[in-house]
């Protein structure tokens, strides 16, 4: 393996101060060998009941099973990033074995949806590529089938055309003991429509790297994450947003639950270039800190080269509302169940926004272990 | 008014403080080591522990770096190449009366708005006025010390307070605290001190005005404010040099120190020297503030109208250790043609129940470029600690920049803490509302960049933010077009 | 007092106002009405010199001068006052100082001293009082948190501290109460005189029964399709607009 050209970040690095990295930091990064063909049957066992109208494609260790892929790297587009933040993108470029290509061609619908299971020290990769006026709804899904402190280093990245629309849903879920590390670059493209939808829970320490540019005119994204961290862990996000084109505009919105003793943190800077009149920025960043020893970094950050924007940001940490539980206390909730509720209705700004019921359905159900009590109290039962 | 006139109009207005004051100075020769640190310490008759604590704080120095974290970019400073002290030739030896004091530096003052004699000053406002590295004159001695209060230049504290500077000096702002506090700690030549004993309400507001005039000096004053429990001070502060092509440096420290139940209101305007219109010359404005509300209930409050300098790099800050103690950190920020600001705060909350508040408006013109930059941090012991955070940019025309880079960490979950940002340029239907009314283009400009900073000039002494107010008008010239 | 001939006005790129024409005598007050998006509003914003409001075509003539000439805030300094229908908020700018820079814009165009505060406060106190108006209102900003109803009080007493030349007041009646509807007639009334016009742009004819116009006409895909007297507000009021379009087209 050729040496990397930067080191591996520290706290000392300002996009890098919440993540936790010393997982990471005593890891012994190699390519990983194929899964076995027990390993591949036993995932495949494994495997959720398939979402309706979604071809499925299954990755293990970042090993594609049985779909056409591309093992050269093409590439990367990521345009005015701090060596140090392209790392683990970096890492991944060196180490992945397989590289995953989605294509839609022009006018075209696709809806995939990539299940991502580690086993060991992994580096998925995942390119896509929106011809004009093409349609991807993609929903990726990590399985936490290994208990051991597996490593994940996922690396996204997609080029929407123009006037295409692509929708990115992301459920990353992994063991207690694994580090998940992912990058993620999206190239926006003249009228096209991005929407990514994330929802990041488990894992003893997490931190996404995103760096999106709006290329082309009128390039439109939302982005809504939301992060539960229980126990010790840490779920740490940094997306930097550049409005580059006339007429870009971005909502944003992340909901993070500290529990416990764990760490949650969301570094959302947003760039207006002096190439992007009329450029929109709407960023909304709230936390909830629901242990005696949680902790919330927020950072709403904003830099613009130009007169002709609105840009509004809001962030908040805090606890829940005093008022809202007392009352459902009053309306004889039990005290978890109540919170749960609340807690519920917090990251509900961002799971609503997931457009699949199937999925929708599948993820709020797989929160019940979070959020004990909170379906039974939402349905009334 | 075409963008021509209105430039030209700028030219011929301008800067209005920018003359030089012809008079005699002493200086070092320039260059910095340890003999131009002992020099001044020796010329300030010293005591040895000062001496001591400069040559660390010097020592440190020379184990850092400049910081580069700061949104802004400026030519490098030649450290080597700036007389560390210069003062106006005294023509007797001790401390002066008015009556001593030189006449071209009383007019001086007089030119810039800041009489010195007592009796042609508006009543309640004790000033010290320092020039280049010295204090030149504090008024109403007198009557502040009947009411026990200690206001006078930091060479006259060395000298008649020592156990107080001994027990208060880095008690805040430590000599290691960064670049540029730490070169203060090493070389810095004069500014205030005050001292309000228990219980004591300051019967005036007292204010320090900071003057700039020899040319390759820096100056790095010193301001320490101690409030002893009970006690109230509300201080003011002003700073203007003369226009000049080169930058000159301003490193200065102030501290405060607030007891139990104590309250210190800081206000300033700054209006040094901003460079001209194609970002030649103008002042670097290098500057730690930083407050400590050690006691219970006490509360420190930061007014800042910051409309001058080349580079302004300033984050007045609280530290909140007394329990139910409050910060707060009201400012405006300007920056028109070329000039650079990177200021903000930082609310450390320690103790319970805690408050802070920070109110930031930054208007951006021409090339400028202007950041808040700001951290509300909340410990662990900091329980039921609520920080509210409001943040506005106002852009005018499309060369300039406005940016935010907020940092919000919470480690305790009975915590509060709310940031509200919003960046956009004038409302073009508030603009045209005010032309229908009849009031010329630039009037109204004016009046809704008044009302947009209103929540800070709020806090402002009433003499003050009469002052303010112009000062953002003359300063925003030329910048409707 | 104003005459306005074939004037065409494009928003955007659509064609708003194509060849109006209408002559508004000193110590008239006349109606414009008409359906939605006629282009009533069109008129006033382009009379007032709203940025965006590009004139393509046609003269409006003001007290003989040329108004399409003048600067926005020139227009207003020689006494041009437009009452808006969305009262815009400036937060931070107290009411009572924007009314008084206006007023001393206003007297300094006519080389007239800058008015003492004193006088000038008790002036406002007095209109205050026919707007039946708070004091608190006195120490508020710009329309800052105002209800849609104390916004367009707020508008005429703008308008009697200023007194106008010529008023053009778009949709005031909108969202007001019948109280509240009364007082801003009153208001109104107060204002007519034999050496000033008012044009009312509205949407319903009830606004006319406390203000008497002299004149009425209908505005409709740009241009004034039909004039009337008062008579001519009862009947649209009884049979609408839809009679006339047909007629027109």
């Amino acid at each position: 393996m050729s040496a990397l050209p930067v080191s591996l970040p520290t706290p000392r690095d300002e996009n890098w101060k919440y993540a936790n990295l010393r997982g990471l930091a005593r890891a012994r990064f190699e390519p990983s060998a194929p899964p076995s063909s027990e390993t591949q049957a036993r995932v495949t066992a494994a495997l959720p009941a398939p979402l309706d109208g979604f071809e499925r494609i299954v990755l293990i260790d970042g090993f594609v099973l049985g779909t056409p892929v591309t093992t050269s790297p093409s590439s990367p587009t990521m345009v005015n990033t701090i060596e140090t933040d392209r790392y683990f993108f970096e890492l991944n470029r060196r180490l992945r074995t397989d590289t995953l290509r989605l294509d839609v061609a022009r006018h075209q619908k696709r809806a995939i949806e990539v299940i991502v299971v580690s086993l060991g020290t992994s580096h998925p990769a995942v390119e896509i590529a929106l011809a004009e006026g093409a349609e991807l709804s993609l929903v990726e899904r990590h399985l936490p089938l290994s208990t051991d402190a597996v490593i994940t280093n996922l690396v996204i990245s997609a080029v929407v055309g123009s006037h295409a629309r692509l929708e990115l849903s992301r459920i990353t879920q992994a063991s207690s003991k694994a580090q998940h590390v992912e990058t993620i670059e999206l190239h926006l493209g003249e009228g096209s429509t991005t929407k990514v939808v994330q929802l990041t829970t488990g894992a003893a320490a997490s931190r996404t790297t995103a760096f999106v540019e709006h290329a082309g005119r009128e390039s439109a994204l939302e982005w809504h994450a939301a992060a539960l961290g229980e126990g010790t862990q840490s779920h740490d996000a940094y997306v930097r947003i550049a409005h580059s084109a006339p007429g870009a505009k971005t909502l944003q919105q992340f909901r993070g639950i500290a529990s416990g003793r764990s760490r949650v943190s969301f570094n959302g800077h947003m760039r207006v270039d002096a190439t992007s009149p009329n450029a929109q920025s709407d960023q909304s960043l709230k936390c909830l800190l629901a242990g005696p020893e949680a902790e919330a970094d927020v950072r709403p950050q904003l830099e613009i080269y130009t007169d002709a924007v609105k840009a509004s940001h809001g962030a908040t940490v805090g606890k829940l509302d005093p008022d809202m539980l007392f009352y459902l206390l009053s309306r004889g909730i039990p005290e978890e169940s109540a919170s749960s509720l609340l807690k519920w209705a917090f990251v509900s700004d961002v799971l609503s926004r997931l457009s699949n019921p199937a999925l929708r359905a599948a993820v709020e159900h797989s929160l019940e272990r979070v959020l004990p009590g909170a379906i039974a109290a939402r349905s009334g039962t | 008014m075409t963008e021509n006139a209105q430039l030209q109009d700028l030219v011929g207005r301008g800067y209005q403080h920018g003359f030089v004051t012809d008079i005699e100075s002493e200086s070092l020769p320039p260059g910095l080591d340890e003999d131009v640190v002992r020099a001044i310490s020796r010329i300030k008759r010293e005591p040895a522990f000062l001496t001591e604590w400069r040559l660390k704080a010097f020592r440190h120095w020379l184990t850092l770096r400049e910081p580069t974290w700061a949104h802004v970019r400026f030519n490098p400073v030649d450290y080597q190449g700036i007389s560390y002290y210069s003062a106006p030739k005294a023509k007797t030896d001790g401390p002066k009366s008015l009556d001593e004091v030189d006449p071209k530096l009383l007019e001086t003052y007089e030119k810039l708005g800041v009489p010195l004699h007592e009796r042609a000053r508006l009543a309640g406002v004790a000033v010290d006025a320092v020039f280049d590295s010295v204090s030149v004159a504090t008024t109403f001695k007198d009557r502040l010390e009947k009411a026990g209060v200690i206001f006078c230049s930091f060479s006259d504290a060395v000298q008649k307070h020592p156990e107080l500077l001994e027990q208060y000096l880095g008690s805040v702002v430590p000599h290691t605290d960064n670049y540029y506090a730490c070169l203060n700690s090493a070389v810095f030549s004069d500014g205030s001190f005050v001292y309000i004993p228990k219980g004591v309400r300051c019967p005036m507001e007292l204010s320090t005005y900071f003057r700039i005039n020899a040319a390759k000096t820096g100056q790095f004053e010193r301001t320490l404010i101690v409030a002893d429990a009970g006690s109230h001070v509300s201080y003011l502060e002003g700073c203007t040099a003369p226009m000049r092509d080169e930058n000159q440096l301003h490193a200065a420290v102030v501290e405060l120190v607030a007891m139990d139940d104590a309250e210190i209101k800081y206000s300033t305007v700054q209006n040094w020297y901003p460079g001209d219109e194609n970002g030649v010359g103008g002042i670097y404005n290098f500057v730690t503030k930083r407050g400590e509300c050690r006691g219970r209930n006490s509360r420190i409050s930061w007014t800042q109208v910051e409309t001058g300098s080349a580079i302004t790099w300033k984050y007045p800050s609280c530290v909140l250790r007394g329990d139910n103690s409050v910060g707060e950190f009201y400012s405006v920020a300007l920056a028109n043609h070329c000039q650079q600001a990177d200021t903000g705060t930082k609310m450390i909350h320690v103790g319970a129940n805690t408050r802070s508040t920070i109110v930031s408006k930054g208007i951006s013109a021409g090339r400028g470029q202007n950041t808040y930059r700001g951290l509300v941090k909340i410990l662990p012991t900091a329980h039921g600690a609520r920080n509210f955070t409001q943040c506005d940019s106002l852009l005018m025309g499309g060369r300039c920049g406005a940016h935010t880079f907020p940092y919000v960490e919470v480690k305790n979950p009975t915590a509060t803490v709310e940031h509200e940002a919003s960046t956009s340029r004038i409302s073009e239907d508030q603009l045209f509302y005010c032309l229908q009314r009849g009031i010329s283009e630039e009037d109204a400009v004016n009046m809704i960049v008044n009302g947009f900073c209103k929540s800070v000039f709020k806090e402002l002494p009433m003499e003050f933010a009469v002052e303010a107010q112009n000062l953002l008008a003359v300063s925003l010239e030329g910048a409707v077009g | 007092m104003l005459s306005i001939k074939d004037l065409r006005t494009t928003v955007g790129n659509r064609k708003v106002l194509d060849g109006l024409s209408l002559e508004v005598p000193a110590g008239e007050v006349h109606a414009i009405m008409g359906p939605n998006g006629s282009g009533k509003s069109t008129l006033a914003y382009t009379l007032a010199g709203r940025p965006g409001y590009e004139v393509t075509g046609g003269s409006v003539s003001y007290r003989g001068e040329d108004l399409l000439a003048l600067e926005p805030e020139a227009r207003a300094q020689r006494g041009l006052f437009l009452g808006f229908q969305y009262p815009v908020e400036i937060p931070g700018v107290n009411n009572v100082y924007l009314l008084k820079a206006a007023l001393n814009a206003a007297r300094k165009q006519r080389g007239l001293p800058e008015v003492d505060a004193f006088e000038f406060l008790t002036l406002v106190r007095e209109k205050m009082k026919i707007m039946q108006m708070d004091e608190s209102f006195l120490s508020r900003g710009v329309n800052e948190g105002f209800s849609g109803g104390e916004k367009k009080r707020n508008e005429i007493l703008q308008m009697l501290v200023l007194e106008p030349s010529l008023a053009l007041l778009d949709e005031t009646d909108s969202g007001l109460d019948i109280d509240a509807l009364k007082v801003v007639a009153n208001g109104v009334n107060t204002l007519r005189s034999p050496d000033r016009a008012i044009v009312l742009v509205t949407h319903y004819q009830r606004l006319l029964d406390y203000i008497k116009p002299d004149r009425v006409h209908v505005l409709a895909r740009g241009k004034i399709i039909r004039s009337g007297g008062p008579e001519l507000a009862q009947e649209l009021e009884a049979r609408g607009y839809d009679w006339l379009l047909t007629d027109a087209a």
